[in-house]
């Protein structure tokens, strides 16, 4: 096996580079833009604008790239490559720094802010202190964005180009093009050990926050106003060119037949995927909550990532001949796929501190003899049901838009995602934003079904127990 | 009551109990400043932390080799770990059904339980709503109700206020006696262990203290 070194390096300089830039831009402008949110007093508010800072990135990054390419198209051309990367990558993650930084900020600058405060502190001051206080967070944070954006896929896939690669589409087109497994696995350890390096730069045993949050009337002394509302106006923004976009996009999409087909069909398809993604994402989270607690098992998960997305899009279509499979045995597989590489996610994002937060309560029920069905029936379940829902739903939401997984092992247009991938390769992005609109349609219904259905309260259908009193152990 | 080889290496710390001697009735305690390794102790009994050749001799019945839920042996945490979607009367009945013991001599249980601790009244609100004194009742009639081989108290007291600290006492005290439960009371508290323990083990920095 020959490795093209010379090439190797530049998509590793490349994706190194573009991931400085980009994490620099993020956590920089959320630092300056949670300094404006922290102080905000009314909760409702603030939940309003967290909601829509975070909006980008939890809805599908497909939704986000067709809004950025609309937006960019009121002022001229889309800067494609290394910089269209970076601007998206913005795009996606500052509201989530922002939010990020902007509860580290009322959690842990509480007595720093007051003593300021009181000793007659400038504003640039405060914030000067503020910031050194919260240098180890914003390390972390820093490396977290970093190594998201040095191993991202879909974004550079669309709007990367030769200046925006990264080692990820590297390794996709070695496969797609070259077909060489063993080079794209080489890659694939190349990738893993490069972020297994860089998180070495992450600070461990950071002392634990303020047991009392800051007063707001404090943090109105450090309040940057200005970079909140730049921050949310960018959103605002992505929504006007979303809207530009389907303006634009329904009139040619009214007139081609041929395309309404394909967007029909693949609309089924993208319902089937998105509820088999929630599913699987259920199934896999009922199973590690019924083996909890299971200390070795979340150790596990934690350090569990699935090397490389495409290596293992490829991987799949080695095992299994495809070509013979019937449409919906092709989706189930990218289902499977797709959950398999965003479990990890899901158990980074919420379930494995749900499952720690309840951990006493297991360990008890474990105690006074429950087995292991009784303990996820009667304690495990109820507790964490909604978290499950949510991420269940969550699951079906990021999958409905799903096209760099999905493209690699369908081959056709078997989801939106892959007609919208096809249409914005095509530079219609127009129409791809009719598509990915109604692929995230789909992925919302999706979720509200997992979140309704997941949340019922099942009735039992024998009586309910008498209790000594006489009535039901609920009461009234 | 003998305990052998309740070793643990956590890296800076480590449990070094190779042989320790408990009357089997009664209450005992186990004394030390925080950070003792007191809970420690009490988890690796359980079962809930790994002590490969751990031996605890009770009633010729080698109890180390049990699972968990075989153990039958119950415990008041010291945040008390009440299942907070349940009411305190569900919390209660989870012990019952956990421990296979049939509906009847469940509510018997229940009834006198609920009358010696003073939580008829509660019995029906969830146990989010309780205060401290009230989970703490709740706590110890569930630890109570499937009659367990031994009970664990872990600094049980800790979260109440002073003034309800010697009531509770004195509570635990009359029941732990009527019930005739072996109890290990963890504390690092005079107060606790002079009005509840008949005997007393001192521990610090993992080791027991002769």
């Amino acid at each position: 096996m020959t490795v093209p070194l010379t090439e190797l390096f530049l998509v590793i300089g490349l994706s190194a580079a573009q991931a400085l830039v980009s994490a620099t831009i993020i956590v920089a402008l959320g630092l300056l833009a949670a300094f404006g949110l922290a102080p905000i007093r009314k909760s409702n508010i603030k939940k309003s604008i967290e909601l829509i800072l975070l909006a980008p990135s939890l809805m599908p990054t497909l939704l986000t790239i067709v809004a950025s390419l609309d937006l960019a198209s009121f002022f001229g051309r889309f800067p494609i490559g290394f910089w269209g990367v970076v601007v998206v990558h913005f795009f996606v993650n500052a509201g989530l720094a922002a939010v990020s930084i902007s509860q580290l900020i009322e959690s842990r600058l509480s007595g720093i802010i007051e003593l300021g405060t009181i000793e007659g502190a400038s504003k640039f001051q405060l914030i000067k202190l503020s910031v050194r206080e919260l240098s180890e967070q914003l390390r972390n944070i820093f490396i977290f964005f970093f190594i998201l954006c040095f191993a991202s896929f879909s974004i550079p896939l669309v709007v990367g180009a030769q200046t925006g690669r990264t080692v990820e589409t590297l390794i996709y087109e070695t496969l797609l093009d070259h077909n060489h497994f063993k080079l794209a696995l080489f890659y694939s350890a190349i990738q893993v050990a490069l972020i297994g390096a860089f998180s070495l730069f992450r600070r461990q045993n950071i002392s634990a926050p303020s047991l009392r949050r800051a007063h707001p009337r404090f943090l109105d002394r450090v309040s940057l106003g200005p970079f909140l509302w730049a921050l949310i106006s960018l959103s605002v923004l992505l929504v006007v060119g979303l809207l530009g976009g389907t303006a634009h996009g329904l009139s040619e999409f009214g007139h081609n037949s041929v395309l309404l087909d394909r967007v029909t069909q693949g609309a089924l398809g993208t319902f089937f995927e998105a509820l088999s993604v929630g599913g699987l994402v259920t199934i896999i989270s009922c199973l590690v909550v019924f083996l909890t607690p299971s200390p070795r098992l979340h150790q596990l998960l934690l350090a569990f990532s699935v090397p490389s997305a495409a290596a293992l899009g490829f991987l799949l279509v080695a095992i299994f001949d495809l070509t013979e499979w019937p449409d919906f045995a092709v989706v189930m597989l990218i289902s499977v796929g797709f959950a398999i590489l965003i479990f990890s996610t899901i158990h980074r994002m919420r379930l494995g501190d749900a499952l720690l937060e309840i951990q006493g309560s297991v360990e008890s029920a474990q105690i006074f003899g429950a087995n292991r069905w009784l303990r996820f029936s009667k304690i495990i379940w109820p507790q964490i049901k909604n978290d499950i829902a949510y991420l269940a739903g969550l699951s079906a939401l990021w999958a409905s838009c799903d096209f760099a997984f999905a493209s690699m092992l369908a081959g056709r247009d078997l989801t939106l995602g892959v007609t919208a991938h096809g249409l914005l390769a095509g530079y219609r992005s127009e129409i791809a934003t009719i598509v990915a609109l109604l692929a995230t349609a789909i992925g919302v219904v999706t979720y509200f079904i997992f979140r309704f259905f997941l949340t019922l309260e099942l009735k039992p259908l024998s009586p309910a127990p008498q209790t000594f009193s006489g009535v039901s152990s609920h009461g009234h | 009551m003998v305990i052998k080889n309740l070793i643990r290496n956590y890296g800076d710390f480590q449990i070094d109990i190779p042989f320790w001697s408990l009357p089997d009735h009664g209450v005992s305690a186990l004394s030390g400043p925080s950070g003792s390794g007191k809970t420690s102790v009490i988890r690796m009994l359980l079962g809930l932390e790994p002590c490969p050749g751990l031996v605890w001799t009770f009633h010729d019945l080698d109890l180390a080799q049990l699972s968990i839920e075989k153990k039958r042996l119950a415990v008041v945490f010291q945040n008390y770990e009440l299942f907070l979607h349940m009411t305190a009367r569900e919390n209660i009945q989870f012990a019952v059904s956990a421990r296979g013991i049939d509906k009847v001599t469940g509510q018997i249980r229940l009834k006198n339980l609920a009358q010696r601790l003073q939580i008829e009244s509660v019995l029906d609100r969830s146990a989010t709503v309780l205060s401290g004194g009230e989970r703490q009742r709740v706590a110890l009639a569930r630890a109570l109700i499937g009659e367990p081989r031994f009970l664990f108290l872990d600094e049980p007291f800790s979260a109440l206020d002073a003034h309800l600290r010697s009531e509770a006492r004195l509570l635990v005290k009359t029941v732990v006696e009527e019930f005739k439960i072996p109890t290990l009371l963890v504390s690092h508290d005079a107060a606790d262990i002079e009005v509840l323990a008949q005997s007393v083990t001192k521990i610090d920095k993992g080791r027991l203290v002769i």
